[in-house]
């Protein structure tokens, strides 16, 4: 507890910090080196810093191929690039503020019709100059591209209209406050017409950022150069290298070695780093929950007394102490939301293990002793339903694990064909309060094919609701229906952990994973 | 090749005299060790041989002949060969107390040796010529050129078109293959030529043919012959002298007159009587009793008593010395200390 | 020789169709679309049948495989589903590397294993043969993955002698080469150990030895001559297998080389991926076997004249 405890004090004071160095009109202004969460505010810029040259990124991905209309090119990390190599419209910091980036003023007075004016001298890395024109190439192409991250933000957009080369206007299908937030995602940054048309294949590997593309090896690494002419402020190290490594092993002994700047670390390695006087340590707490949701429209797992035993079966603690070697954190609520995600109504109480009610809720149950699949799909999901096997043996349910891959794991819990009875997940969220959609509408993220009229009718109130209190009043009490329908329960957010050579610093983490390097530095050590 | 009456008489009879031996065996030894037997393959064998003579080994298989002529070249497998004693003479050197790269000078070009089955003498993967190229390379340090040269010129030589240098062994009858094994040994012009059982493997009408062609070689390069057969015919056809094997002993061992018409030991009788005759085609073969001793259990006494019928308890106690009989005539015989003992078998006529 | 070096190859082509339809049929058995991991909440019914049609997915099995072979007769290995870019492009950029890797595994291993293997035959039966018998079990029965890491973990974190991961130099190469280089080596060892065996009962060595040939030279030219032809079929199958790529190696290595690629392709559903892999893979593996029966008949005689008919070489003489 005390670790998770240390943890979140430590992420609230890197977004605290990340929050007084950020603001003003440039997104990307972090003067002071200084993001080691342990020693925040305290360390001083140093006189005259020497950087090394180049930073060597570990990526958790790998890139086949740089091109956000590409429906085959999603990566995990593509926003971890994207944030290096193009702009949005605009910067959403780490602490939920929108600030000017390539718009530079932004309005709409009914949550459908958007006005944009952009940034003039702005200049994308083929020396084309940026206009309202390229935001037009870029929606066009996004609302073609089904099956990409571009579709999602940008495919909302039912027209534009160019009103000079620096103010352009957006029309929504349907009313949505969160727009701004969607344009501010590294998912809809903005392309270049000419380039695109020049080259179709390599059209992404030019932007306005802050980096240069110099290299690309395909499923390999990235290699970007310092873009000399960048708008806004400059980035400090010259050389940028994002290399996908297969092999854990390897990958730390890259990271030992020097060979990697900065590179994820395994939980179960936090330790070894955690008083290391070599290297930096950096952490932050996901918003993604990992839940056990169970199919509404099966007869067991539809039955409210039996899901209320799993409730009452389960040890969460125990799952994360398993599963993530204890870094993680367990839910604080009994609501399924976000780590961090807005309008979390926190008065829900979590139903805490208690085996006698749960034996209590099986008796009253439809359940008769049949075999309960746990159906997981990546590693941590598939360590969590092995714990969470036991644990519902323990009082009596015959539960089975059932390892999937992707692809597989899309097919069988596809929302209209969803055969499976508890899928022990990771699910998506943002910051944003809206990001409850994809779990309490009909969806392929809503796993447990969760469907009440009242909710999704709630849902589409609060996407044309101002952020306010009368917002937060819906957001809560679809919480609260939902607490009570339980086709989730959520178990833990993931802590990642971040390893550093000593001296290396200046990333922004977000809790969504799309990480901002564009000033990260390196300072030499005496 | 039956044999009836042996003319000796074209046949020279030197004297024999140290100055022209070229090979000397003396009290060679050799066993095989194996894990749980010893094989005693040669017990005692001595023999010398003189420039431009022939001698035959003869003996039925298992006698021990082929380990001799292993012997002499000093290429007794080890393991599990052991030459336990004995000295061998080539022209005048030590055959066995030599190191291996002063062999390698002495093997091919002092001495060389025809092996039994000519299918299986030749390397499948090297042109014939090479074959016999390599012997003149590494004995003569000639150039490749000037050693092809002289494949071609001994190819030739045993009756092969020269141009056939650049065949493969796979691409010659039999006959032609032992040719051209004798081609390989004779490259060097050796002073002494083994042959094992040149002619087992071929059939009978080249047997001839490649007979009479080593016959004609021999007296053209100047090569004392070692002839390990079982045949008598080849022994008469081309030997000067004789030993006669059994059990890795000399039984018998005399000039080919001696041997052949004045045959002295039962063993030798028995060989001769188990040969067909040329003028009773219709008598019966007489065959030797019973098997030649179990080599890694040998009798103590005469090796081959059990299947003697002049055998008397004494030839079972004492193993028989190698005795002179006259100049050139020896026999391993005990009941010749009887005087007036004489074998009755084989007669003239 | 043309006419059966022909024949081989024509015999191919059945097995690619085949290859290329088990292929095609398996991605298409196995649970999953492509499109399946790109579908989002944001897409409408509509968005999805869009999607589906783009990988043509809306048409049945039998049509994709006629429109793939169709592309193929004219050549064209068609592009990726995942990255959009020509398979033969993407297999061209990073067969260089699995190229250099096998061969430079195999000069290893080839050049460890024949002295290895003609050592233990020479002391067959003795302690000698034993160690390196050992050693060669060990060497095939080692993962090469465990190995791999070993040798990461030793000479990469505690000695810091190579890199973890290939960056262009040579020394990335040192690492990958050895774990790939050794389980060849063992089992081109026991092969060699085996054939030399089988010829050191031969007579023609006998004669060689016979006629002066010094024992080296007996080992090198007259028994190694004729025990390669096994030899040469192991190496040639353990170059088969490794140019199709080592991906256990290549993950271990961040090597970029092909093997990764079909793995790759197979876990993202990428059918024209996963296909051309798998097409250029056997292709390369019967060119290779090929040359193998081609290096046959130039060591051993015998072989050559099945092939030709009775053609006289005449000497320079």
């Amino acid at each position: 507890m005390k670790k998770i405890v240390c943890m979140v004090l430590c992420v609230v004071l890197c977004v605290g910090l990340l929050a007084a160095c950020s603001g003003g009109t440039t997104p990307t202004s972090t003067p002071a080196p200084s993001a080691k969460p342990t020693e925040a505010g305290t360390t001083p810029a140093p006189q005259e810093p020497q950087y090394h040259d180049q930073i060597n990124l570990y990526i958790a991905d790998k890139v086949a191929i740089i091109d956000p209309f590409n429906p085959g090119a999603q990566s995990s990390q593509q926003g971890i690039y994207s944030h290096l190599l193009y702009d949005t419209l605009v910067h959403y910091t780490v602490d939920g503020k929108y600030v000017p980036c390539l718009a530079t003023e932004w309005s709409s007075d009914d949550n459908v019709n958007y006005n944009f004016k952009l940034r003039e001298g702005v200049k994308y890395h083929n020396g084309e100059t940026f206009t309202a024109d390229d935001v037009a190439f870029t929606i066009d192409r996004a609302k073609a591209a089904q099956g990409t991250s571009m579709f999602d933000r940008l495919g909302q957009v039912d027209s534009y209209e160019v009103v000079s080369d620096y103010e352009i206007n957006i029309t929504l299908k349907s009313p949505n406050v969160d727009f701004i937030f969607d344009v501010s995602t590294p998912y809809a940054s903005i392309m270049n017409r000419d380039e695109y048309d020049k080259n179709p294949d390599q059209g992404a590997w030019v932007g306005t950022g802050p980096f240069k593309m110099d290299n690309f090896v395909p499923n390999d690494s990235i290699t970007l150069v310092a873009n000399a002419d960048y708008w806004g402020e400059k980035p400090i190290t010259k050389k940028f290298v994002l290399r996908y490594i297969a092999e854990e092993t390897a990958r730390l002994i890259m990271l030992e070695n020097g060979e990697f700047t900065f590179a994820d670390l395994p939980s179960i390695y936090v330790p070894q780093y955690e008083n290391n006087p070599n290297f930096e340590l950096y952490s932050y707490v996901m918003d993604n929950c990992n839940y056990i949701a169970f199919n509404m429209k099966r007869p067991i797992t539809g039955d409210k007394n039996f899901r209320m035993a799993v409730a009452y079966a389960i040890d969460r603690q125990a799952i994360v102490d398993i599963a993530l070697d204890g870094y993680g954190k367990v839910v604080d609520s009994g609501a399924f939301w976000g780590n961090n995600t807005a309008y979390k109504n926190r008065n829900l109480k979590l139903i805490e293990q208690d085996l006698d009610k749960a034996k209590e809720y099986l008796e009253k149950s439809v359940y008769n002793g049949e075999k309960i699949e746990l159906v997981a799909g990546m590693a941590h999901t598939i360590k969590s339903a092995e714990v969470l096997m036991a644990q519902l043996r323990a009082v009596g349910i015959n539960a089975e694990v059932r390892k999937v891959d992707g692809p597989t794991m899309a097919a069988i819990t596809a929302y209209d064909s969803n055969d499976c009875d508890i899928i022990v997940g990771s699910g998506v969220w943002t910051p944003l309060g809206s990001s409850c959609k994809s779990y309490f509408t009909p969806s392929n993220s809503n796993k447990a094919c969760y469907d009440n009229p009242e909710v999704i009718e709630l849902i589409d109130k609060a996407a044309a609701t101002p952020d306010g209190e009368e917002r937060q009043k819906i957001y809560y009490q679809i919480q609260e229906i939902v607490y009570d329908d339980m086709p989730y329960l959520g178990t833990f957010h993931m802590a990642l952990y971040i390893g550093a050579q000593k001296g290396a610093g200046g990333a922004v983490y977000y809790p969504t994973n799309n990480h901002d390097y564009s000033m990260a530095y390196w300072l030499k050590q005496d | 090749m039956s044999i009836k009456t042996v003319d000796t008489a074209g046949k020279e009879q030197a004297v024999v005299s140290n100055d022209d031996v070229v090979l000397e065996v003396e009290d060679l030894v050799v066993h095989y060790v194996l894990k749980k037997s010893v094989v005693e393959a040669v017990n005692g064998v001595s023999f010398k041989l003189k420039k431009r003579r022939a001698i035959g080994l003869v003996g039925e298989t298992g006698a021990g002949k082929t380990t001799t002529a292993l012997a002499i070249m000093n290429l007794v497998p080890d393991p599990p060969g052991v030459i336990k004693n004995g000295k061998i003479t080539v022209c005048g050197k030590d055959m066995l107390s030599m190191k291996p790269h002063q062999l390698e000078k002495i093997r091919g070009k002092d001495i060389s040796m025809i092996f039994q089955d000519p299918m299986t003498s030749l390397n499948p993967v090297m042109t014939v010529g090479e074959q016999i190229a390599e012997s003149v390379r590494l004995h003569e340090h000639v150039g490749k050129h000037e050693a092809m040269k002289r494949a071609v010129e001994m190819l030739e030589l045993v009756g092969i078109p020269g141009e056939r240098a650049g065949d493969y062994p796979h691409q010659f009858s039999g006959g032609m293959k032992q040719r051209v094994v004798i081609a390989v040994a004779l490259a060097c012009n050796p002073s002494v030529l083994i042959a094992d059982e040149p002619t087992t493997a071929l059939d009978v009408t080249i047997q001839a043919q490649v007979l009479s062609m080593m016959n004609d070689l021999k007296e053209k390069c100047d090569t004392a012959l070692v002839m390990i057969t079982h045949d008598l015919g080849v022994v008469a056809k081309m030997c000067d002298e004789v030993a006669v094997l059994y059990a890795g002993r000399i039984v018998e061992y005399g000039t080919l007159e001696d041997v052949f018409n004045r045959t002295m030991h039962p063993y030798t009788e028995g060989l001769f009587n188990s040969l067909p005759k040329i003028n009773n085609r219709h008598a019966p073969l007489k065959p030797i009793p019973g098997l030649m001793p179990d080599p890694t259990r040998l009798p103590p006494g005469c090796a081959f008593a059990d299947r003697c019928r002049y055998a008397t308890d004494a030839c079972r106690a004492n193993i028989p010395e190698l005795r002179r009989v006259s100049d050139t005539h020896s026999v391993a015989c005990s009941r010749y200390e009887e005087p007036g003992f004489s074998i009755e078998g084989w007669r003239h006529g | 020789m043309l006419r059966y070096c022909a024949i081989r190859i024509a015999l191919l082509i059945p097995i690619l169709l085949c290859v290329s339809f088990i292929i095609f049929w398996l991605i298409d058995l196995a649970p999953g679309e492509i499109t399946d991991t790109m579908i989002t909440d944001q897409m409408t019914e509509e968005d999805i049948q869009i999607l589906r049609a783009k990988y043509d997915l809306d048409k049945p099995l039998i049509v994709r495989y006629g429109k793939y072979i169709w592309n193929l007769l004219h050549g064209d290995l068609g592009r990726s589903q995942v990255s959009n870019l020509s398979v033969w492009e993407q297999y061209k950029i990073r067969f260089p590397f699995t190229l250099r890797l096998s061969i430079y595994s195999l000069i290893l291993g080839v050049a460890l294993a024949i002295p290895a293997g003609i050592f233990a035959a020479k002391h067959a039966g003795t302690i000698w043969d034993n160690i390196t018998t050992a050693i060669a079990m060990l060497g095939l029965s080692m993962p090469n993955f465990w190995l791999g890491l070993m040798l990461l973990i030793y000479f990469s974190m505690k000695l810091k002698m190579f890199p973890a991961a290939y960056d262009g130099t040579w020394k990335s190469y040192v690492l990958p080469v050895v774990a790939n280089g050794f389980a060849m080596m063992a089992s081109i060892t026991r092969q060699t150990r085996s054939s030399i065996l089988d010829v050191s009962r031969q007579d023609f060595l006998r004669t060689a030895r016979a006629k002066g040939v010094p024992e080296r030279r007996v080992t090198y030219k007259h028994e190694l001559g004729n025990a390669w032809i096994p030899i040469i079929t192991q190496i040639g199958m353990m170059l088969g297998m490794t140019l199709g790529g080592s991906a256990v190696i290549e993950a271990v290595y961040s090597w970029p080389g092909v093997g990764y690629l079909l793995v790759e392709a197979i876990s993202r559903r990428d059918t024209i991926m996963a296909c051309g892999c798998v097409i250029l893979t056997a292709t390369m593996y019967t060119i290779i076997l090929l040359i193998v029966d081609l290096v046959y008949a130039a060591i051993d005689p015998r072989i050559r004249s099945a092939y030709a008919r009775k053609k006289k070489r005449r000497v320079e003489a």
